[in-house]
């Protein structure tokens, strides 16, 4: 069971968003959906429910048509950065509305995540602050349980209390009871201990589809004086290099080689995500 | 499987509405009838509904113009496809305009209720009759009533929301062309017909003619209307189907 | 339970397993206690369960701990006398070659690093 996206490409006018992604969504795994500002991530989760069309390419949900298909679409719940309720509503409006149309929706859940984060229920939607309309979404999100989970820049405005309270939340869920869940966010360090696997998205096209250990594993640091760590990544695939005074350090992917000549005086380290992307990221 | 929330959530739209505007229609009658006593015989305060189908199907029209966006946008969140939405929407439709002519009957009834107690102040016409020189109070004439506002409605109000889903799918460009440019338009022919009297003797009879075919008689406005209704909704549809959420 | 090293110098999985076997050396995870669960584990260091599960994992292959069917993880027998014979293996390898590396850095002399650390040893004694 899988959500499966093939050839997907989009433009908007002469802007190309999206050119030919492929990208697989298995069920029960948590995913870190990862790009810069810009690079197509919420035009592929829009195009993923459905909210706008591609140019071209499928979107296959439980090997069933994933457009204009309401059993296939029913399993997904997309929490955007756009609100698409209208702004008069009030957030116990909405939960009314949620638990109708999503059989699964538990109300009392929703009701408690909304007294813990500090959300009034009377409260109308076009009078939230960023954060709090953020807490609106992400609060349906965790309480709709359907197998797909999307979130798309989850934590927008929201402080550090929340964070760590919707981080929480959401492994709570995901232990108690497993379900896929996409984390598209450009805040990589804080979740990269969440997430299972990673996609890369770089100006509309998948750069990585891997598991987050497989990435990792597949790259490291190395460090020290300049003319040393120049002599031992000749001829090594680097993915680019930090310079502090007379120090380097650069980002090389393969398996070490600590036992070379070239390597002695030289500090090796693992690659940690946030680093890694942002040198796969860079034009 | 997600036709009945849609249906529910479609209608939700129109529902405070309605109310508000029998309420409206009702007090009015009831302040009048509030005023009777300090009445002279010079006051010239007459209620009648001859117009009210004529109100109602202006309200119906407004109604729709603003029925898309909102429901659309939240019907999507709710992960609903536009198909799914579309059959509502007709559901919704057809539940409201059949509200709506109930709802001008009744008035139209207790207008001419009032009308028998108070005969200056009130009278209760319908413009069914007005238009068909139907005669007499019967029960008949209150069905044909509701059919015929039954209908009228369906087909303005199926007008109205392609109009508001054109209006969305149209971009800032298209908007202002086909807002400011209709009006323009119509203007222009319509001075060009009266300045040209050939012209306006060949067009005007052609559609008065037009017209008579189709709405002379009870039988013919209901297949018009029924017909009218059904390429509105296919147009909608038409443009409905590709939407994207903005 | 301490906090993780979050730089990326030691696997997570790696941390959580080690701070475990901690918590049995010292004597505050008794043998045929019940081990935190994966989901009290993931949601204290928000982290992904799978991680967790790798940590217990690895204890479980050593045969510090072992799984009850629809219960949990719990602390193997002997597991505080197995720990302690491993960590000793690893002793040399874990303290003294960082050590020895620090001090020749440093350019202190063999018999100096050793009486530094019979110093050192003799006042741990006394301490105890």
């Amino acid at each position: 069971m899988s959500i499966e996206l093939a050839n997907i490409t989009k433009s908007f006018g002469q802007v190309q968003a999206l050119r030919g992604v492929s990208a697989v969504f298995h069920e029960e795994r948590i995913y870190g959906l990862l790009g810069r500002n810009g690079a197509g991530k919420s035009t592929l989760l829009n195009i993923l429910t459905g909210r706008i069309f591609p140019d071209s390419g499928t979107v296959t949900v439980d090997n069933e048509r994933g457009t204009e298909n309401d059993s296939a679409q029913s399993k997904i719940f997309l929490m955007s950065e756009t609100t698409l309720h209208p702004d008069f509503m009030r957030v116990s409006k909405a939960f009314h509305w949620a638990g109708i149309f999503y059989p699964g929706f538990d109300e009392g859940y929703a009701k408690g995540l909304a007294q813990e984060f500090g959300l009034s229920l009377k409260a109308k939607i076009s009078g939230l602050s960023t954060g709090y309309r953020s807490i609106f979404k992400l609060i349906l999100a965790l309480s709709v349980n359907v197998p797909y989970v999307l979130l798309d820049e989850p934590v927008l405005g929201l402080d550090a209390n929340h964070r760590e309270l919707f981080y929480k939340r959401l492994l709570e869920k995901y232990t108690a009871k497993p379900f896929t869940v996409v984390l598209s966010t450009h805040l990589i360090e804080e979740v990269a201990n969440l997430i299972e696997d990673v996609i890369i998205i770089k100006e509309g096209e998948v750069l990585r589809q891997e598991s987050r250990d497989e990435l990792l594993s597949g790259g490291y640091t190395v460090s020290g004086g300049s003319a040393a760590v120049e002599t031992y990544i000749q001829g090594k695939n680097v993915l680019g290099v930090d310079a502090l005074g007379g120090l380097r350090t650069a980002y090389v992917l393969g398996v070490p080689e600590r036992d070379s000549q070239s390597a002695k005086d030289l500090e090796f380290g693992p690659m940690d995500l946030q680093k890694l992307f942002i040198q796969l990221t860079n034009s | 499987m997600k036709i009945y929330p849609s249906f529910r959530l479609q209608l939700q739209d129109h529902i405070p509405a309605v109310i508000i505007y029998y309420i409206v229609l009702i007090s009015m009658a009831l302040l009048s009838l509030a005023l009777i006593p300090f009445m002279t015989p010079n006051d010239n305060i007459h209620v009648t509904t001859n117009g009210v189908t004529v109100v109602t199907i202006i309200f119906a029209y407004v109604c729709s113009l603003c029925a898309f966006k909102d429901s659309f946008l939240l019907n999507i969140q709710h992960s609903v496809s536009r198909r799914t939405q579309f059959i509502a929407r007709l559901g919704t439709l057809g539940t409201v305009c059949a509200v709506l002519a109930l709802g001008d009957e009744l008035y139209t009834l207790l207008l001419t209720g009032l009308g028998r107690l108070f005969p200056t102040v009130f009278s209760g016409e319908s413009l069914y009759r007005m238009i068909y020189s139907y005669d007499g109070m019967s029960p008949k004439g209150s069905v044909f009533n509701i059919i015929f506002s039954f209908f009228s409605f369906l087909a303005v109000s199926s007008l109205g929301y392609l109009l508001t889903v054109l209006n969305y799918r149209l971009n800032k460009i298209g908007k202002v062309l086909f807002w400011a440019g209709t009006p323009i338009a119509v203007g222009l022919i319509a001075s060009y017909i009266s300045a040209h009297p050939s012209v306006a003797g060949i067009i005007i009879p052609f559609l008065t003619g037009l017209i008579w075919a189709l709405f002379s008689s009870l039988p013919r406005m209901i297949i018009s209307c029924t017909l009218l209704t059904v390429v509105f909704s296919g147009l909608t549809w038409l443009l409905m189907r590709r939407a994207g959420v903005k | 339970m301490q906090k993780l090293d979050l730089s990326g110098e030691k696997p997570i999985f790696l941390q959580i397993a080690e701070s475990l076997e901690d918590a049995v050396l010292s004597g505050a995870l008794t043998e045929g206690e019940q081990l935190p669960s994966i989901t009290e584990l993931s949601v204290q260091y928000t982290i992904n369960p799978a991680t967790a599960l790798k940590g217990i994992n690895l204890l479980v292959d050593q045969g510090i701990a072992y799984k009850k069917r629809g219960v949990g993880m719990f602390v193997a027998k002997g597991a505080k006398a197995l720990l302690q014979k491993k960590r000793q293996g690893d002793f040399s390898k874990r303290y003294v070659a960082a050590m020895v590396l620090e001090a020749v850095r440093l350019g202190i002399a063999r018999q100096e690093l050793l009486d530094m650390v019979a110093q050192e040893y003799d006042c741990a004694g006394k301490g105890r």
